[in-house]
């Protein structure tokens, strides 16, 4: 018989897949922040083009010496660095130096990603380990309003938040809530366009490769606390829209809290991790020292993951 | 290989295979030269089987393979001389008794009920007190109601019997029978053809079931597009949805029965077995018909994802049937037997159909995926789908490392049901489902050893 000598594939159930892959999701996030980004290349043209460039390209140039360096196989095809390079260039002004850029990418990948063990494995988001990291050693470069200084813009060229927490509740009056869902805001190169980042976080939840339960419950928890703040004293706290449109909200609720590896995955763990994320953005804003919350609050929520997703349901049979 | 865009915010649900309202006929594959039975036995060296090569052998005849020794039995599903009796290991390392019997031309086929043979073949010391008795009871009135020893023998033994052994276990008294006309695996439609076209067949073997068995509830579930026309056997009749793993015992167990699974137990210790429709089908013909089925309905699915359903005898290699329906196999094609989610791969194509092969895949090398090693990303795919509600992203990590006790005591091992939903989704292709299957018998081989050690 001629088919006897064949040699045949063997291997365990199942025989299908579903066709997901990593790179996949990748495509997805970073076909996801393009409005966003959009707006950031229109508003600053060729400075956020090269430090988007440059972010992109060393953040996968770090994770591709690491792989050398650890004699891993190369893992930049699945995409995961470039996405840390995308998103740490959405969050930074766009006159930010060359340097900081490579240090930042650095920071994100290699002690944000792979000293944790690589893609999976890290505890916290290696965008936001970085962008911590570099707001402390060198805030000059973060402060939007001395960074931007040299554009001029038909809008308000004050940082929301600092606006906010420097001058008062009364100056926010100078944002419409128009303004800001359209990016006539000062900040980062991808994150202040606020129309544009809420696209591309509905579609991420529809293609199901975010949690929704996450990112909802951070705006919840956003709105919420705000709300409470805001009708405790309405002349010292300004109202939830403003925080929800302004400063990292957005980012952080569709790009940032929804980082796979350091959010959890059980509908309830999901909840309290999303609700607090949005709970210390406030409060931080509100009554903290930064301008910004949402950085330090995603990563203590990043922190206390571990713990949160031990909250899950009881698997079937299981007795105790 | 299904490709499907993933929209929507619910986890997607994949559902089993309807079937159409009018069955085609099984396509009939001739009897082949040679078939293969297996004895779900050790081949031991020191305790060689006493059917040689060169003995003879009659369709559906009950051989012994040990003189004085009636538990260790094949039943013939051709007529032809032994050709060779060897051992055999299958996957996991079972280890079976493998009979090769070179078919006649000429079916000649052995009654089920002649007495005269009945005590013949039927070794009086060997047998139980009871089965004795119910063996007499034939002898007297052939007319009563079916003896349990002869029901559970034929059970045994009848295409769509399960691999184990679930009704004559004395230490665990069977309280509800389940019989099943879902097909546990996606595409697969051998049990729902059984059903559509057997119904008279079924109602027989159910009503013999009730008669028999002493258990206090015989449920017959069925899919929910065929419980009609089943109300008079007198069974209660359940419907399965058809959202894939719902046929799987564990979870019939759960949504049908209400009485979820204890981990670390089996149906059996909980007093509920499962049969399938197409051996309880075969039960009735048998008593029908006075002759042992040897034809195994299969549901053969080609590389281009059509499925035919052909009906084969117990036995035949599946080359037999790649012939029959022009299937060409090149290298690096995949042999599966069971569905794409469940089922078994092989690496020969002179594998034989058993009792229990309700479909047979085939793939080609262009369509078989890969695993990777890949970590898990924790995107949380397998929480969403798991049916038993594992934390997989957590077990695998133990899983990965070896810790196949952590496993157990701390993320829920023993409470997956088996269905392969995790490694379906997987975005980073991590054979879960392997791994899962591999802590499980590693911990029951540590058991074992522990067993022994303690004697």
């Amino acid at each position: 018989m001629t088919t006897d000598r064949k040699k045949f594939i063997v291997s365990h159930a199942p025989y299908w897949h579903n066709g997901s892959s990593i790179s996949e999701r990748s495509y997805n996030i970073m076909f996801a922040a393009i409005p966003a980004i959009l707006m950031g290349l229109i508003q600053y043209g060729g400075p956020a083009m090269s430090v988007l460039s440059l972010s992109i390209s060393t953040a996968m140039l770090w994770e591709l010496l690491m792989n050398k360096i650890m004699k891993h196989p190369f893992s930049i095809g699945d995409g995961n660095s470039a996405v840390i390079g995308l998103l740490f260039g959405m969050m930074v002004p766009a006159s930010l130096p060359w340097w900081v850029v490579i240090t930042g990418t650095f920071v994100a990948v290699v002690i944000g990603k792979v000293i944790f063990g690589g893609i999976g494995a890290n505890a916290f988001h290696p965008v936001l380990v970085s962008i911590s990291v570099l707001t402390i050693s060198w805030g000059n470069h973060f402060d939007f309003d001395s960074a931007l200084v040299h554009y001029n813009f038909d809008f308000v060229t004050i940082y929301p938040l600092v606006a906010l927490k420097y001058f008062g509740v009364s100056a926010i009056s100078d944002y419409s809530v128009a303004d800001l869902l359209m990016g006539k805001q000062i900040g980062g190169i991808g994150s202040t366009f606020g129309i544009g980042l809420i696209i591309g976080g509905i579609y991420l939840i529809i293609r199901r490769i975010i949690r929704w339960e996450i990112s909802v419950s951070f705006l919840a928890g956003i709105i919420l606390t705000a709300a409470i703040f805001n009708i405790s004293n309405p002349e010292q706290y300004a109202n939830p829209i403003f925080h929800l449109l302004t400063g990292y909200t957005l980012i952080g609720a569709f790009f940032l809290a929804t980082e796979d590896s350091s959010s959890p995955v059980n509908t309830v763990a999901m909840i309290i991790y999303g609700l607090g994320g949005g709970i210390l953005t406030v409060v931080i804003r509100n009554i903290g020292t930064y301008v910004d919350g949402v950085v330090f609050a995603i990563l203590l929520m990043n922190l206390i993951n571990p713990l949160l997703d031990k909250i899950r349901p009881k698997a079937i049979g299981k007795v105790a | 290989m299904i490709k499907r865009l993933k929209i929507g915010l619910k986890t997607p649900v994949i559902e089993y295979a309807r079937f159409g309202v009018t069955p085609g006929e099984a396509k009939k594959i001739a009897t082949p030269e040679q078939v293969t039975l297996y004895c779900k036995r050790p081949y031991d060296y020191k305790n060689l089987p006493s059917l040689k090569a060169g003995d003879s052998v009659k369709t559906g005849q009950k051989v012994a393979l040990f003189d004085n020794n009636n538990d260790d039995v094949i039943v013939a599903s051709a007529t032809g001389t032994v050709a060779s009796v060897e051992p055999f290991v299958s996957d996991f390392g079972k280890s079976y008794i493998a009979v090769k019997i070179d078919t006649a031309d000429s079916d000649d086929i052995e009654n089920l009920f002649e007495i005269e043979d009945q005590v013949e073949e039927t070794d009086p010391v060997e047998e139980g007190e009871t089965e004795k008795e119910q063996d007499e009871e034939i002898q007297e009135e052939k007319a009563q109601p079916p003896a349990l020893g002869d029901v559970l023998s034929i059970l045994k033994y009848v295409p769509g019997a399960l691999e184990c052994d679930t009704l004559s276990n004395p230490g665990k008294p069977i309280k509800t029978i389940v019989v099943s006309g879902a097909d546990t695996d996606l595409i697969v439609k051998s049990q729902k053809f059984a059903v559509q076209s057997q119904g008279n067949n079924l109602k027989k073997g159910l009503r013999i079931l009730k008669d028999i068995s002493g258990a206090e509830k015989v449920i017959l579930a069925l899919p929910n597009d065929l419980v009609q026309g089943f109300g008079s056997v007198g069974v209660e009749v359940k419907g399965i949805n058809n959202q894939f793993p719902s046929a799987l015992p564990a979870l019939i167990m759960k949504d049908i029965l209400d009485t979820p699974l204890p981990e670390e137990k089996s149906c059996e210790d909980m007093g509920i077995t499962f049969l399938n429709a197409e051996a309880v089908a075969a039960l009735g013909s048998a008593y029908n018909t006075n002759i042992m089925p040897v034809e195994k309905t299969v549901t053969v699915i080609m590389k281009d994802g059509r499925d035919v359903l052909v009906s084969a005898r117990i036995g035949t290699p599946v080359k037999e049937i790649f012939r029959e329906l022009d299937i060409t196999l090149n290298d690096g094609d995949r042999i599966i037997f069971g569905g794409p989610m469940m089922g078994t791969a092989f690496y020969s194509v002179e594998q034989p159909i058993q009792q229990n092969t309700d479909a047979i895949m085939v793939q080609d090398n262009e369509n078989v995926q890969l695993v990777s090693d890949t970590p898990c990303i924790n995107c949380g795919e397998c929480i969403g789908v798991c049916p038993a509600k594992i934390p997989v992203n957590m077990l695998v990590r133990f899983l990965e490392a070896g810790q196949y006790q952590d496993a157990a005591d701390l993320y829920d091992l023993y409470s997956c049901v088996e269905c392969g939903l995790c490694s379906f989704v997987c975005v980073s292709r991590i054979p879960i489902f392997q791994y899962i299957k591999l802590a499980k018998y590693e911990l029951a081989r540590i058991n074992e050893a522990e067993a022994t050690n303690d004697d």
